[in-house]
């Protein structure tokens, strides 16, 4: 389905949507920035997958990128370490 | 998703856009609206109706009617309940809310919204502005900030999730045709009044010393569609992690007064419902606060002597000004911002590359819900005579969708009291508030004169 291909949304393999200082689960997010259930919410489509750096203490795109890049380690189980 | 060890879970990286059908609540309103539109029509085309689950409270003078009222219907409100508990617990389980979290604060929701409806319903509501819409809110927002819930509650109280589906099954009571001829006025004045409020909310915000990423937050947030604008510009130009709170306060703040304050000036000066939809949709600043504006002014016509037109007037402008004119742009805005952010302003400690798809990707996509319900039932009713729309469907299939789509708005503007809870939020501090401000009054104005002056004829005349 390569017409389909703009469709395929997976982050460059060191851009800020892989990295384990990068948080963006809605349920965080929600917590995070007091207020964004009143009018909005974590998992409304204009928030695409942006989220939070611990790092630089910064709101961005998944697609961001920087030297300080950690990639998340996986287990055999397939859970994400932080 | 896979889990995080730490706590909470984390996004796969090999998340593939597909996952945005179940992974957002967007889509979760479309297969909930369309779906309901869908069995409407179809029980409608084989000679029945959804109208027996779509139960409300009857218009009433003394309690002895309204406890006649529930008694004959208590097994259709019983079962509308069921309906709204299984298709709304499995979407936000999907989602990722716990439904033995979610079922109790519904049935909460569920109970008041009950309450306020009722007493919307009483006939002398009007003498006393015991509006739904603003009943909801205020008594949510007393209950938050004066009693207080148990957090855990919030599960059941999704006011973006009942707008959107709302937002879908009001296409269906809203004429295609309404759409093509009132969609371009509606996105010009929108652009005008939006690019404008940008303009000077940045500005000022500059001119006071503000950081440019905040300055573009706080603007997008006055000019687009509120906190979810405000989140998907500080993401798209990489704000400081305090911005994006700062611009949901006072977006927060001034959406609240926006929704008392705008009917208020409207009935002062004897607006037309149409006229002051527009005027709501152009100077509102979420979709929530606007429609609750919009349709508690709405409901005064024909109640209150010297304002001209039909609820559905003011509904249907707020909704073609708000969704049409200004919602669906956010995607080129966070493009455009991103592209400006990273071309022409200081780098960040983490950049990125602009990306055309992001247009795509924070595309509100329960839009897409709103047009397919309202093109699908204009054209399944396109051989019925104005006489016989009126006779047949409208009280067979479009009335019972427009009182499904009374319960969705109405969970929703409790939710936004039950969600506010002012001590909780961010300080805004006084220059980025006065900068916001600045935007407001301009906003105010200009929406004003172009929905009252320039295109008054048009509003006013809309659905004519």
């Amino acid at each position: 389905m390569g017409w389909l291909s703009f469709l395929s949304r997976a982050a460059p393999g060191d851009s800020c949507g892989t990295c384990r200082h990068f948080r963006n689960d809605p349920a965080y997010l929600e917590k995070a920035l007091p207020g964004l259930t009143s009018f909005s919410s974590g998992h409304a489509s204009v928030r695409s997958d942006d989220g939070l750096c611990a790092e630089h203490d910064l709101y961005l795109s998944a697609n961001s990128a920087c030297p300080r890049y950690a990639p998340r380690a996986v287990t055999a189980g397939g859970l994400s370490i932080r | 998703m896979s889990a995080d060890v730490t706590g909470g879970a984390v996004p796969s990286p090999s998340s593939s856009g597909w996952s945005e059908l179940w992974r957002k609540e967007d889509w979760w309103a479309i297969w909930i609206g369309l779906g309901i539109v869908a069995v409407a029509y179809a029980l409608f085309a084989n000679g029945d109706s959804l109208k027996w689950i779509a139960v409300t409270p009857a218009k009433w003078s003394n309690f002895g009617q309204l406890a006649d009222h529930f008694s004959a219907n208590i097994v259709r409100y019983a079962a509308q309940l069921c309906l709204w508990l299984v298709i709304f617990t499995a979407a936000t389980s999907v989602l990722g809310h716990k439904a033995a979290r979610f079922i109790p604060a519904f049935l909460l929701l569920y109970l008041i919204s009950l309450v306020i409806f009722s007493l919307g319903q009483w006939d002398q509501a009007n003498k006393y502005n015991l509006e739904p819409p603003l009943v909801a809110l205020l008594l949510g927002m007393l209950i938050s900030n004066l009693i207080g819930l148990p957090r855990w509650l919030d599960a059941g109280f999704r006011v973006e999730f009942y707008i959107k589906v709302g937002i879908v099954l009001l296409g269906a009571t809203l004429p295609f045709t309404l759409m093509i001829w009132a969609g371009p006025i509606a996105i010009l004045q929108a652009s005008i009044v939006s690019i404008t409020t940008f303009l000077v909310i940045f500005w000022v915000g500059r001119a006071m010393g503000l950081d440019r990423r905040l300055c573009a937050t706080l603007g997008a947030g006055g000019a687009v569609c509120g906190v979810s604008a405000a989140i998907a510009i500080a993401g798209a130009v990489g704000a400081k992690k305090e911005d994006a709170p700062i611009a949901i306060t006072t977006v927060i703040l001034w959406a609240i007064v926006m929704i008392f304050v705008l009917p208020l000036i409207s009935r002062a000066l004897g607006l037309p419902t149409g006229i002051a939809g527009a005027w709501i949709g152009t100077s509102e600043f979420a979709d929530a606060a606007g429609l609750a504006a919009a349709q508690s002014y709405g409901n005064l016509a024909g109640q209150v002597p010297g304002i001209a037109g039909t609820s559905d007037q003011a509904v249907f402008a707020f909704t073609l000004m708000k969704v049409v004119g200004r919602d669906v742009w956010i995607g080129i805005w966070a493009f455009v911002m991103a592209i400006i952010a990273t071309t022409r302003w200081e780098a960040t400690a983490a950049g990125q590359k602009p990306d055309v798809t992001q247009i795509w990707w924070r595309f509100p996509k329960f839009v897409i819900g709103f047009v397919i319900a309202s093109a699908f039932i204009t054209w399944a009713t396109a051989s019925y005579s104005l006489a016989d729309y009126n006779k047949v469907v409208t009280p067979v299939l479009v009335g019972p969708i427009k009182d499904l789509r009374t319960w969705a708005f109405i969970f929703c503007f409790l939710s936004i009291g039950l969600t506010t809870r002012f001590r909780e939020l961010a300080s805004a501090g006084r220059k980025p508030f006065l900068a916001f401000t600045a935007g407001v009054a301009v906003n105010v104005v200009l929406g004003f004169i172009l929905s009252a002056f320039v295109f008054a004829s048009h509003w006013q005349n809309l659905t004519r």
